[in-house]
């Protein structure tokens, strides 16, 4: 049972935790919220980014202010999935007799960087499926539970493609987020210059634990959802398939594949997320448009035209948006006549002739 | 559902919702109106209450089911009106979790709150008002332009309008003809003829009206209004010659006809000795034959005067006076010698003169036409009236070329208007075609205008006119 107390201390815990977390990093704003949006919501989170912008810094610094342990691997084209989970070693008992015994891999931490995830074969990257969707490891067909929190932190370089493995889909369906760190501007840099001066050293403190944690998450998991922005989600999440009865204008141009149903659910988990830091109550449209490209963005596949004119994931997302938008007026609408029958055949109706709405001139904004 | 405290911006929406679904019914409305009228044009029919009712029909119809089925009002359209004016979704989660009990759906209830009452219900805009104004006031322009135009255009059709020439617009020649053609429909009005014949020569005079507007001199004008009313006046003149008189009655009786053969010589003395002889025949007969032929005298005498189609109430009262008479003759007692009655006999005689002279046909209107305007009439139009070889007076016969009493006869010395009737030599001056401009023309014109202005003009003067015209034109 929730309590004030705890909101309360959830309140106090995000203002500390970004405190915290601003002290040994300068700048990102936008991936230390979307990082502590997906830990707090239980998600995995793919940091792409080139190096030397703060990515495994940001993994530390995090274990430090969650009070979790941090483990790092360094995915290389010959790293194994054993070298990842951990195997069976013959060892001697102390009576002298020989057995197996499981040693875990690095991937029994709370944190777990995978540093250049995309240098990994395939078959090592298929190793942390199981790990990140149901917190297990199994090995030798004995299945071992991860300790909660669980927490994957992948990063993967933009720019060296030479001997990478892409991630399949499956595997990037497994991040709740995909967040992009970015060089930092003149003001930032000067301030990381500035600190290196001073000391290198990590100077965050302990926040919370992991208790602390699991009940935060438990706590923004009871944050109300209004019907309409659960269906608003839905629509955002099926109007990235071209195929799907409600796509819009730029699915359908630019899109080849759409989001999985994770998707959705990763909105909503993470909007309530982002509604209580906000210190609101409720999930607004507001949140899952604010939470759509990093969601969105590495679980839709563009298409050839995409590609050759220069149309990025993050484009083609502002895009339903907008048309999504225009259509979230009819919607509401629409969804007065507390008939389920006549909401749904609206919903079934083309985006395009729906009229500008509420969410188009937010999005303006 | 708790309502939260958003009746107040209900109430606003559902006037919005009101508002808008009128102006959606309207809307329907003119332009059913409009398209019904736009039918009706090509159909030249003057359907404007149809149109009328059927836009007011549609337009409370279609008010009643934009109401029902479009501008729904409920409170969650209320909630989600409300969180788009930056509540974020927090009205629309306490309408569905405000009754939840846990902690954080309280609190959710209670931000809500808390930020509703930073709004106010004016903070609440009708949207899309001023498209839907804008349409419905160019709509209704149509509609009002169209319903009058398909109605004008149908009244127009049914009713095809009189060009009147405002009254400072007509020349004084247009006045004349006006005032002349108004005299013909009085002739006609108050001439003692049948209603069938007065619609006839209405007719007559419709045609006039047409025909006179493609002439383009007045003497024409005039000449033609001077035919028409010469046609009148015969065929009024006609139908009272068909006409019987009480004497024409009296003929077709056995006891009267006698009396009605006297009475048509209008000989005072044959008259006379015809009463006489009635008298003395009637006092040869018996007593009972006397009443008996008293009776038939009068019941004849009685149907003449019905049958008769002009009555002469005077000619009657000395027939009765005559039927009196010989009643007075019938003695009580046969054998007794009647009174001397030649005086009364001559006083009635006299009387009965005087209302027979009441009977004598009037002068014949052919008559009061002089011949030379008629010779007038007939040049003015151009016509040529159908000559007779035989008629001595004929002036366009040349085998009489010397008619000492043809005033037109150049070749009479004593002629003092030579050019009168004579065949126009001379186009500029009177040719029926071209225009009159002549002093004799001037002046007349000039008369006439005057007698117009001082409202003295009749047929007479105007046939006065036109003759003196016409006796004044010189033949070159």
């Amino acid at each position: 049972m929730i309590k004030e107390e705890n909101l309360k201390q959830f309140e106090k815990q995000i203002k500390d935790i970004f405190k915290q977390i601003g002290r040994d990093l300068i700048g990102q704003e936008e991936v230390v919220e979307g990082a502590v949006i997906a830990m707090i919501a239980g998600g995995n989170v793919l940091l792409e980014g080139v190096p030397g912008v703060g990515k495994t810094r940001l993994v530390r610094t995090l274990g430090r202010v969650f009070d979790l342990p941090f483990s790092r691997i360094q995915f290389t084209p010959d790293l194994m999935p054993a070298d990842v989970t951990g195997t069976n070693i013959i060892v001697k008992d102390d009576k002298g007799n020989s057995k197996f015994e499981f040693q875990p891999g690095p991937i029994f931490s709370n944190i777990i960087l995978a540093d250049e995830i995309n240098r990994a074969t395939p078959k090592t990257q298929s190793a942390l499926l199981e790990a990140m969707q149901e917190h297990t490891v199994t090995v030798m067909g004995v299945s071992r539970k991860l300790d909660e929190p669980f927490f994957v932190l992948a990063t993967q370089n933009p720019i060296e493609q030479d001997g990478t493995y892409p991630l399949p889909e499956a595997q990037m369906d497994r991040f709740m987020f995909k967040l992009i760190v970015t060089y930092p501007n003149l003001e930032e840099l000067g301030r990381i210059v500035g600190i290196t001066q001073v000391t290198m050293g990590e100077t965050a403190d302990k926040v919370c634990n992991a208790e602390e944690l699991l009940l935060m998450r438990k706590v923004a998991k009871e944050i109300p959802v209004a019907q309409d922005v659960l269906d608003y989600t839905m629509r955002l999440s099926l109007a990235t398939h071209p195929d799907s009865e409600v796509a819009t204008q730029a699915s359908k141009k630019y899109v080849r594949y759409g989001a999985s149903p994770r998707a959705a659910q990763a909105l909503i988990t993470a909007g309530k997320v982002r509604a209580l830091m906000d210190g609101r109550f409720n999930v607004s449209y507001g949140d899952i448009n604010a939470l759509a490209k990093t969601v969105l963005r590495h679980r839709i596949r563009p298409n050839f035209e995409a590609i050759t004119e220069g149309i990025t994931t993050d484009m083609i997302i502002d895009q339903i948006i907008g048309e999504l938008g225009k259509s979230t007026e009819a919607k509401l609408t629409q969804a007065s006549t507390e008939n389920k029958e006549s909401l749904n055949k609206d919903q079934t109706e083309p985006v395009e002739e729906k009229s500008k709405g509420i969410f188009g001139k937010k999005n303006k904004k | 559902m708790k309502n939260y405290g958003l009746e107040k911006y209900h109430k606003k929406l559902v006037r919005e919702a009101s508002i808008k679904s009128v102006m959606s019914g309207a809307i329907i409305g003119f332009s059913l109106m409009i398209v019904l009228s736009i039918v009706f044009y090509f159909m030249a029919f003057n359907g404007i209450w149809i149109s009328l009712i059927t836009g007011i029909i549609a337009a409370i119809t279609a008010s009643y089911l934009f109401r029902k089925f479009k501008y729904i009002t409920t409170l969650k359209t209320t909630a989600q009106k409300l969180d788009s004016l930056g509540l974020e979704e927090r009205v629309v989660t306490m309408l569905e979790y405000g009754e939840v009990d846990n902690i954080i759906s309280q609190k959710q209830k209670q931000s809500a709150q808390e930020k509703l009452v930073t709004v106010s219900p004016k903070q609440i805009k009708f949207t899309k008002l001023l498209k839907l104004s804008v349409t419905l006031s160019i709509l209704f322009i149509l509609a009002i332009l169209s319903v009058t135009l398909s109605t004008v255009e149908a009244y127009n059709r049914e009713n095809p309008p009189i060009v009147e020439i405002p009254e400072e617009e007509k020349s004084e020649e247009d006045k004349l003809i006006e005032k002349l053609i108004e005299d013909l429909r009085n002739i006609v009005d108050t001439a003692d003829v049948s209603q069938s014949l007065k619609d006839d020569l209405h007719l007559l005079i419709d045609n006039l009206e047409q025909q006179i507007k493609l002439d383009d001199t007045l003497a024409k004008k005039i000449a033609r209004i001077e035919q028409t009313r010469r046609e009148i006046l015969d065929r009024i003149q006609q139908e009272n010659a068909e006409k019987t008189t009480i004497i024409d009655e009296l003929i077709t009786h056995d006891t009267t006809s006698e009396l009605g053969l006297a009475l048509e010589t209008f000989d005072e003395q044959v008259i006379t000795d015809t009463i006489n002889d009635l008298i003395d025949e009637f006092l040869e007969l018996t007593i009972e034959e006397m009443k008996d032929f008293v009776d038939l005298f009068e019941e004849e005498i009685e149907t003449s005067i019905e049958d008769a189609d002009i009555k002469n109430p005077s000619l009657e009262e000395d027939l009765r006076a005559l039927v009196e008479l010989l009643r007075s003759l019938i003695p009580i007692v046969e054998g007794d010698i009647p009174d001397d009655v030649s005086d009364e006999v001559d006083e009635l005689v006299e009387d009965i003169m005087e209302s027979i002279g009441q009977e004598t046909p009037e002068e014949s209107l052919e008559e009061e036409i002089d011949e030379t305007i008629q010779e007038a009439i007939d040049e003015l139009l151009g016509e040529e009236e159908p000559t007779d070889p035989d008629d001595p007076d004929d002036p366009d016969d040349p085998d009489d070329p010397q008619d000492p009493n043809d005033p037109q006869d150049p070749q009479d010395p004593d002629d003092e208007n030579p050019g009168t009737g004579l065949p126009v030599t001379n186009p500029t001056v009177i040719d029926g075609e071209t225009e009159f401009s002549n002093e004799q023309y001037q002046q007349m014109l000039d008369e006439l205008r005057a007698l117009y202005e001082s409202n003295q003009i009749t047929d007479e003067a105007l046939i006065e006119m036109i003759n003196n015209y016409m006796n004044n034109i010189e033949i070159k």
